[in-house]
């Protein structure tokens, strides 16, 4: 993996702030937008380039969940459990993604395909239950539409494969 | 693409989630139906036309059932969204199995409503209301008529009913030999069996119309299930393990009831239910274990469940069992994984990886996260005591935890000094090494002195049966509590495997246990046989002052000669002659304490934070709480520079050029103390003229150092009201050393940085009692308090009091006695204390020294090189076995105590010391360690005023403490010590000391660190040590790896002039371009061709009375290593 990123995105953020020490978190979430996840060497970079404790940047991305410390899968997926999901029914469309994917909440696919997590609400109750597919909503869902949900990937997947190959 | 070939149905649904076998939903379902069409066209064959239209009705049934599920609406009726299987497979394998697992006679009624129960209530219901299925949908069904059926059990002997349905009522009872033949043959006149050609046992494998439809032929159920198992990769482990099962307590059942084995195989194996369960229901994907150790141990708690079943009489057995089974699937998945899919390695979320287990991942220390009350007492003990900063929070809310770096201690930059447990209220923080979790008063305890660095640290032994459980930090100075990780985890050595319990005498060329009494008359001899200057002796750092003082006593007054050494010398003596005109001895000025109200604190090649962690702690807190100005000059980067307000990184070896020109600027911008240097120092103007070429600018060219850097150092050290010195023996084990000191200490007279609290120079010492061996005489020019040998005033005084007579030569020193030895002129050398005389500069010379001598005694607690040659080994004792005191660097006397007694036949230096001389007709009287230091108090006026017994309860007490019997101490030195005056000792740099051979491209610079202590022999016995650090490594900045094509966790030789050796490569910015670190400790010990030696050189004409070797710059060449 390239770590540059991680100089340049420092080097960003310190251009733009007014204070001595840039700020951390959004710093953190440049890099995850970067990589996907917080990758170890970019903890170590940052820690090292702000002269913060490599446990304080550890602190702070353990304390939101937003951070990852672990990759997520091509595809992530996250299902709403809010209290307007979850009397829609979300457990069972987890239920059903656990099945499917064969991954529980927290996982990813041992091929790094999909990812499946859990998330307290996405505000979007109307269309409850709702699931997020890489930071789109698919709302209303049931088992038919999670299964065409993830036939549809697939189907991408293959198209580009495809396009690939020529 | 996919595979189209193995798509022989392709499905609307392009989706292949399922692993195990690849296929969709649809085609799974197919295939099943095909392979369960064997079995049902042999019923029809073998039954006629009702099974025919059996299976039929259950196929159209629950089709029908189907449809109207999905016809009718419900899903506004429960707000559910979901519909069940779109395609019709599903129901035609639900109403298949059915079929065949209805009775032959079965009315059509109950086997289409036993289909409609199956779809509806177990297939749709069970999804429905609990997301998944919980019971297989036939076996539930069926269960649920048999259940009725079982209603028959109480109607009264009836051949109608009663009877058939419960042989008890006939009374067979199938678990007697009786019961079981009486129910085969009933069967058999009932005309259950197949043709008459067939045995009851052959008829129950191959063909028979018992009446479950299923079961027609036991051998093509067998087959269509194993078809089907290749086909769609059902769960076959419990098929296998069900019907293994089965068999197996059939065998016993035959055994037990008397032969009939394989009829009893035939009949619980190969009975309808069992065997098409096996494969059809009993395998299906939701309701059973997903592991595969629990698939098995399923099948067998089912075989078992089933047996008991049978032999109660109830039919349909295996269905019930597996009904009451199906549920507890998730339980048997337990078995095998607590999570199901391994959550903990794949998970991504820092939430859902929360380490709720303890953190054992450091070297030396566990922490339990259910015992943490979250105080913060260890984070903040890390940062503000061992200014680290390495411990935090991880997580939130009630998950929040304690952990370092990313969230393991284990590989975090902790450095194991246990601050955090000796803080930690609850233990949560606990030590790794004893050998049982013991509670404080479960120990026995006994405060005492450290046994590694020069700082002295109070600490409290925390022992049972004889082996060191904790170590505690003591509430006084020098330490204030603290310890670092040799402190607290180092003192396991004791116990290592090369400890020596007896005598030991050469008897050609193996050493062989002797007495005591034969020991010490043969040394007594021996010795006797020498001339007195042809005997030298070697103590250690690691005597007690006491024994050091005895040995001295001992080599001076009984043998009589002043070739008296200690091993540690050379590491201080350049550091003693520089610090000569300045403050009188090689000493630290002041007290450690005072680094926290000192204004400027400049550290000079020190790499503090490994030497001396303590000392590090106090700077830091220093900077941290006072913000007092560091100045840290360090060709090596170390974690204390971080701290400094200015760093200096100058070329290695240029020490006095940097020192000098600082006192240029410092003299040219007036910025000197006038009055001090007026009234108090001669030679100024010899100084100045001295400094003349050193301009900041000529100094820059010199060093690789900005000429403003140095000015600007300058003004911060001189500015300072009071300013410190730190150095260690980096400083000056180099050929250059004496005068990086000298020039030290002019700067430090020139800012008038003495004689007050807080403002002086401290010279940190290696060992333990580096400083007590000097004091107490262990050398070849000083008798004890620094008393020369040449004065013939001296000598009387010690010559009446001892009762015998001091020799009034000089003696040799040990790098004299090297080459004494090799040219024959010293002939027995006694080697005394723990110190490895393989720890010396020159390791061929010793060698050849050791080689070359007729006789060695060695008096140390383990066998090491140096004693494997010796003569006579004498056991004595080590840390924690005796009592005595040590000096530390500054100047503390402190009392060292005793826990342990020495193992077997050991004992301490100063009772084996007395014994000898007796031996030599001059008896030593001692009782106790104490009269001794009675004796030193008397004869030593720095050490007059000390008392073993007052320290007993104290702090212990800095000398000197001349003249005075309630003495308190010195905290800090007023005036020179001795009878000198103070001057200004000129320090040239010597350009050539510095200089390498050409042909080595990068310079070595070697240094000390924490994990490593002397040479590194004691620690390879210290396991909390080693497991930090053990394989040799070599530091070098990322733009020479590249150039030498060096990767980090490589490995290269290091070609150097003195001998080749191996490391690892660590990549890092610490050191500069041209120069690489290699820890000090790893020099000698891992070469691997010829014999490793730095060179000697630096004697300098002002100071011939000192030979200093080049410890500490050395050329080399790196030469990769590949792989292979």
């Amino acid at each position: 993996m390239d770590f540059k990123k991680v100089d340049e995105i420092i080097a960003r953020h310190r251009g733009k702030a007014e204070e001595k020490i840039p700020p951390l978190i959004p710093i953190l979430q440049d890099i995850q937008d970067e990589y996907g996840w917080l990758p170890e060497q970019a903890f170590v970079k940052t820690s090292r380039q702000l002269d913060i404790p490599l446990v304080n940047l550890y602190g702070v991305a353990t304390f939101y969940n937003e951070f990852r410390l672990k990759p997520i899968g091509n595809y992530h997926i996250s299902v709403c459990m809010g209290t307007a999901c979850h009397v829609q029914g979300a457990p069972r469309i987890l239920s059903e993604l656990e099945r499917k994917l064969e991954i529980a909440d927290g996982e990813i696919t041992p091929d790094e395909k999909y990812s499946l997590e859990t998330s307290s609400c996405f505000g979007c109750c109307a269309i409850a239950p709702a699931i997020m597919v890489n930071g789109e909503y698919h709302g209303k869902m049931d088992k038919k539409k999670v299964d065409e949900l993830l036939e549809n990937i697939e189907q991408e997947k293959e198209d580009e494969k495809v396009k690939q190959n020529g | 693409m996919r595979d189209a070939g193995h798509d022989f149905f392709p499905s609307r649904r392009g989706v292949a989630h399922d692993v195990h076998s690849g296929l969709t939903e649809n085609q799974v379902m197919l295939r099943t139906l095909v392979a369960m069409s064997i079995p049902a066209i042999l019923a029809v064959i073998a039954m006629g036309g009702q099974a025919f239209f059996n299976i039929l009705t259950a196929l159209v049934a629950s089709l029908v059932a189907h449809y109207i599920m999905k016809a009718v609406d419900l899903r506004s009726f429960w707000k559910l969204r979901e519909a069940t299987y779109e395609s019709a497979y599903s129901p035609l394998v639900a109403g298949m199995i059915v079929g065949l697992c209805m009775g032959e006679l079965s009315p059509y009624y109950v086997t289409a409503f036993v289909s409609a129960l199956t779809m509806i209530v177990f297939k749709w219901g069970q999804e429905k209301y609990f997301g998944r299925k919980v019971v297989n949908p036939a076996a539930g069904a069926k269960a649920l008529v048999l259940l009725g059926l079982t209603l028959i059990w109480a109607l009264p002997d009836s051949l109608t009913t009663g009877m058939l349905f419960y042989p008890e009522h006939l009374q067979y009872a199938l678990y007697t030999e009786d019961g079981f033949l009486g129910a085969m043959q009933l069967a058999e006149q009932m005309g259950f069996y197949g043709t008459e050609n067939l045995s009851i046992t052959q008829s129950l494998i191959l063909w028979k119309r018992h009446g479950w439809i299923g079961g027609a032929s036991g051998v093509a159920t067998l087959g269509a299930g194993v078809l089907l198992a290749y086909w769609i990769k059902l769960k076959w482990r419990i098929a296998v393990s069900f019907l293994v099962g089965m068999g197996v307590l059939s065998v016993i059942l035959g055994l037990a009831t008397g032969g009939h084995i394989a009829m009893r195989i035939a009949f619980h194996v190969f009975t309808g239910s069992v065997i098409f369960l096996a494969f059809f229901m009993a395998t299906e994907p939701q309701t059973t274990p997903v592991t595969f150790k629990a698939q098995y141990l399923f099948g067998a708690v089912l075989a078992l469940l089933t047996m008991v079943l049978q032999l109660a009489g109830l039919f349909g057995s295996s269905f019930v069992a597996l009904a009451v089974m199906n549920p507890f699937a998730a339980y048997f998945d337990r078995v095998s994984i607590k999570q199901p899919f391994g959550a903990e390695a794949r998970s991504f979320s820092p939430a859902k990886s929360l380490p709720s287990a303890p953190d054992t991942t450091s070297p030396v220390l566990k922490y339990d996260p259910s015992k943490c009350i979250k105080c913060s007492r260890c984070i903040k003990a890390c940062e503000e005591i061992q200014g680290n900063a390495i411990l935090g929070y991880g997580s939130r809310g009630k998950n929040i935890f304690a952990t370092a770096g990313l969230g393991e201690r284990g590989s975090s930059a902790c450095t194991g000094c246990g601050e955090c447990i000796e803080l930690c209220p609850t233990g949560a923080l606990t030590e790794k090494h004893p050998i049982q979790p013991l509670r404080d008063w479960e120990t026995e305890t006994v405060i005492t002195t450290c046994s590694y660095c020069g700082v002295g640290c109070q600490l409290k032994l925390l022992a049972r049966e004889g082996n060191i459980a904790k170590v505690r930090g003591v509430d006084s100075p020098p330490n204030n509590k603290s310890l670092c990780i040799r402190g607290r985890f180092g003192h396991t050595y004791r116990d290592q495997t090369n400890r020596l319990t007896q005598p030991l005498r050469r008897r050609e060329d193996s050493l062989e246990p002797v007495t005591w009494e034969e020991a010490l008359q043969e040394i007594a001899d021996k010795l006797a046989s020498f001339e007195p200057e042809e005997i030298g002796g070697l103590s250690s750092a690691q005597n007690t002052n006491e024994e050091s003082y005895l040995f001295q006593k001992f080599m001076r007054g009984v043998l009589g000669t002043n070739n008296i050494d200690f091993f540690s010398r050379i590491n201080q003596a350049g550091g003693e002659i520089g610090l000569r005109n300045a403050v009188g001895r090689g000493v630290m000025t002041n007290s450690i304490e005072e680094l926290l109200e000192t204004d400027c604190i400049l550290i000079a090649e020190a790499e503090v934070n490994e030497t001396h962690p303590i000392v590090s702690n106090y700077i830091k807190q220093a900077v941290d709480k006072r913000d007092v100005r560091l100045v840290s000059v360090n060709s090596h980067k170390h974690r204390l520079t971080d701290w400094a307000e200015l760093w200096l990184q100058p070329d290695s070896g240029t020490t006095a050029v940097w020192i000098n020109s600082i006192m240029k600027v410092i003299i040219d911008e007036k910025l000197y103390d006038e009055e001090f240097v007026k009234n108090e120092v001669d030679n100024f103007s010899e100084l100045k003229d001295s400094l003349e070429d050193y301009t900041p600018e000529n100094a820059a060219e010199m060093t690789d150092l900005a000429a403003d850097d140095i000015r600007e150092a300058a003004r911060i050290f001189a500015g300072a009201d009071r300013a410190t010195i730190v150095y260690n023996s980096s400083l000056f084990l180099q050929g250059n050393g004496v005068n990086n000191t000298a020039a030290l200490a002019n700067l430090a007279l020139l800012t008038g940085n003495l004689d007050q609290k807080a403002a002086g120079i401290y010279p940190l010492k290696d060992q333990n009692n580096d400083q007590g061996a000097q004091d107490m005489g262990n050398t070849p020019d000083y008798l004890p308090g620094y008393q020369p040998v040449s004065s013939a005033e001296i000598r009387n005084k010690f010559s009446e009091s001892w009762n015998s007579s001091v020799p009034g030569a000089e003696g040799l020193n040990a790098v004299q006695m090297v080459s004494k030895a090799i040219s024959g002129d010293l002939k027995a050398i006694i080697l005394q204390g723990e110190s490895e005389a393989f720890s010396e500069p020159y390791l061929g010379e010793i060698e050849r020294a050791l080689d070359n001598i007729d006789f060695i005694v060695a008096v140390t607690p383990f066998l090491n090189d140096a004693a494997a040659r010796a003569d006579i080994v004498l056991p004595s004792a080590t840390f924690g076995e005796k009592n005595g005191t040590y000096t530390n660097m500054e100047r503390r006397v402190q009392r060292v105590r005793k826990l342990f007694d020495p193992p077997e036949e050991a004992r301490t230096d100063w009772k084996i010391f007395c014994a000898l001389a007796a031996r030599m007709n001059y008896p030593m009287n001692y009782d106790h360690p104490s009269e001794i230091m009675s004796e030193i108090s008397s004869l030593t006026p720095i050490y007059k005023g000390i008392n073993y017994f007052s320290m007993e309860s104290g702090q212990g007490m800095q000398w000197p403490c001349d003249n005075k019997q309630d003495c308190e101490g010195t905290p800090y030195l007023q005036g020179i010590l001795g009878d000198k005056e103070r001057r200004f000792l000129p320090a040239e740099f010597d350009k050539e000391s510095g200089k390498l051979e050409a042909k080595y491209p990068l310079t070595i610079v070697s240094g000390r660190i924490l994990y490593h202590f002397r040479t590194g022999f004691t620690d390879p016995q210290t396991e909390a040590l080693q497991r930090f650090l053990m394989d040799p490594y070599l530091e070098i900045n990322p733009a020479d790896a590249e150039e030498y094509e060096l990767e980090q966790g490589g490995r290269a030789k290091v070609v150097t002039p003195y001998g080749n050796f191996e490391v690892e490569i660590r990549v890092t910015e610490r050191v500069k371009s041209g120069v690489v670190f290699i820890p000090y400790q790893f020099l000698p010990l891992h070469y691997t061709e010829g014999t490793y030696q730095f060179r000697e050189t630096g004697n300098d004409e002002k100071f011939t009375d000192i030979t200093v070797p080049e410890y500490k710059l050395a050329g080399c060449r790196l030469e990769k290593i590949f792989n292979d």
